[in-house]
């Protein structure tokens, strides 16, 4: 029974078992380019009910104040028993009680750490059909929430996890036909950069989209190339994990959680016991403003779409980006004396990162430069495309810069 | 034309940690040969358009180096 397909080698789910019950520790700030030894080390924290933070092989400056260094590929002693199943661990982790926390980009500059509980994130499983042999294509950032969904997903079906994340598209397309993968869930960036399509794929059942909000031609095109998935798009956050569900761009409120979903001026608000453990989120009377904007669809505010996602930061190819951060980077760089970061229409990720600076008098510096400095302060998604150099800038600076 | 564009790509590639690219033809594609990811090919749309003032994605997705070079040609 295979687990995962990384860069063509296979791992079965008993070498997953046998990196569990052959080692006797886990790492609760683990960062390593190989994704096994990633989610093995996540299954070891599970089973155990231990901690977990989920880390980037490449840890920005601004998160790294946030983060003992020491801590940092430090092992932990636990106990498994070394003659221990794969259906003694799967069902030991979906009764885990262990905290997962994920840092996202934060609205003040400085990245936001939240805990999800293991179970609330499990709930969210849905358990197949046990006829129905699901193959997941994973396209996103393995220390990403959507990432641990899949992961989550597909492990506690037991099922086989293709890794596509940043894969060329070539590799992608073989991949989804000589892999018969069945479900994918990606940002509207990925799905963009598979057309030109020649080839339709009729054993994909389910195709999910988050992170951007998809235009009604990718809902077309997609559905083309795949004619008998279900497509899904979904609303979820780093905050929330998956909340809302739809088939098209039209969400509705489940019962469930109505009495935990607000409304303001079209703003969305959601209750904190939707959301994960938090450091330095603002309540209003233990509501959340998510910043993203609906708009309703009937008389009884029922059904909506989203009409623009939270305003401050910049979402690029399904990455949110928080520009104060950036610019707060950029202006440690020597030479740059004020930055102004900001996002501009792009056919392919939606949204380009770009940036206009003011350099000091008496500095050269260019673009190629600034960009190798930023390789080593920020991830890769954050870095800005387009640098311009500028005299002033020409708007207003009112303590924050007007967007 | 061809020099800039090229020069935009190997920017990027070098970025990337890629050597330079040599052997531009029309076929050449942006993804497979020159290994442009869409973070890349947005970064290239975007410099064009800044030189040349044409959105080469404005009609659809491209996948060549000829195409870049077509919608610029036409425009």
């Amino acid at each position: 029974m295979n687990f995962l397909n990384d860069d063509d080698r296979v791992y079965t789910y008993k070498d997953l078992t046998d990196s569990i019950a052959s080692n006797s520790f886990y790492v609760e700030y683990f960062i390593s380019n190989n994704l096994f030894d990633f989610f093995s080390n996540i299954i070891k924290a599970l089973y155990t009910d231990s901690p977990i933070v989920l880390l980037d092989e490449k840890i920005d400056i601004s998160l790294s104040s946030q983060i003992d260094s020491n801590k940092i590929n430090k092992a932990t002693i636990i106990q498994i028993d070394s003659k221990v199943s794969i259906n003694e661990i799967l069902e030991k982790v979906k009764k885990s009680k262990s905290k997962i926390t994920i840092f996202t980009s934060g609205t003040t500059g400085r990245p936001k750490k939240i805990s999800h509980d293991v179970r609330n994130l499990i709930s969210n499983v849905r358990f197949n059909n046990l006829n129905n042999n699901v193959t997941w294509g994973l396209a996103y950032n393995k220390s990403h929430i959507a990432a641990l969904q899949v992961f989550l997903q597909a492990f506690c079906n037991l099922s086989y996890i293709i890794n596509l994340f940043q894969k060329p598209k070539n590799i992608i397309l073989d991949k989804m036909l000589s892999k018969d993968i069945t479900h994918i869930s990606a940002t509207p960036t990925f799905y963009r950069m598979l057309f030109p399509c020649e080839y339709i794929y009729v054993h994909v059942q389910r195709i999910s989209i988050g992170g951007e909000k998809p235009s009604e031609e990718l809902f077309k095109k997609l559905s083309y190339i795949f004619p008998n998935a279900k497509i899904n798009n979904i609303y979820a956050s780093t905050e929330t994990g998956t909340l809302f569900v739809s088939n098209n761009d039209i969400f509705t409120v489940p019962d469930i959680i109505s009495h935990l979903i607000r409304f303001e001026n079209n703003e969305l608000l959601i209750h904190y016991s939707l959301l994960g453990d938090f450091n330095d989120f603002k309540l209003q009377n233990d509501f959340y403003r998510t910043g993203d904007l609906v708009e309703f669809l009937d008389l009884d505010c029922t059904k909506f779409k989203f009409v623009s996602r939270n305003s401050n930061q910049i979402n690029v190819g399904g990455y949110k980006v928080n520009p104060e951060e950036v610019e707060n980077i950029l202006e440690t760089i020597n030479g740059v004396n004020n930055a102004y970061v900001y996002g501009i229409d792009n056919p392919v990720t939606g949204k380009l990162l770009c940036a206009d600076l003011i350099i000091s008098k008496g500095f050269n510096i260019n673009e190629v430069e600034i960009k190798n400095s930023l390789k080593s302060l920020l991830s890769d998604y954050k870095i800005p495309r387009r640098i311009k150099f500028v005299n002033n800038f020409n708007f207003t600076k009112t303590g924050k810069l007007k967007r | 034309m061809n020099t800039k564009i090229n020069e935009f790509i190997n920017q990027i590639r070098i970025f990337k940690g890629l050597p330079e690219y040599q052997n531009f033809r029309i076929e050449t594609s942006l993804r497979e040969d020159l290994e442009l990811e869409s973070f890349d090919l947005a970064e290239l749309t975007v410099k064009i358009e800044d030189e040349f003032g044409v959105d080469i994605y404005e009609t659809g997705l491209i996948s060549t180096y000829g195409e870049i070079l077509n919608k610029l040609n036409k425009n």
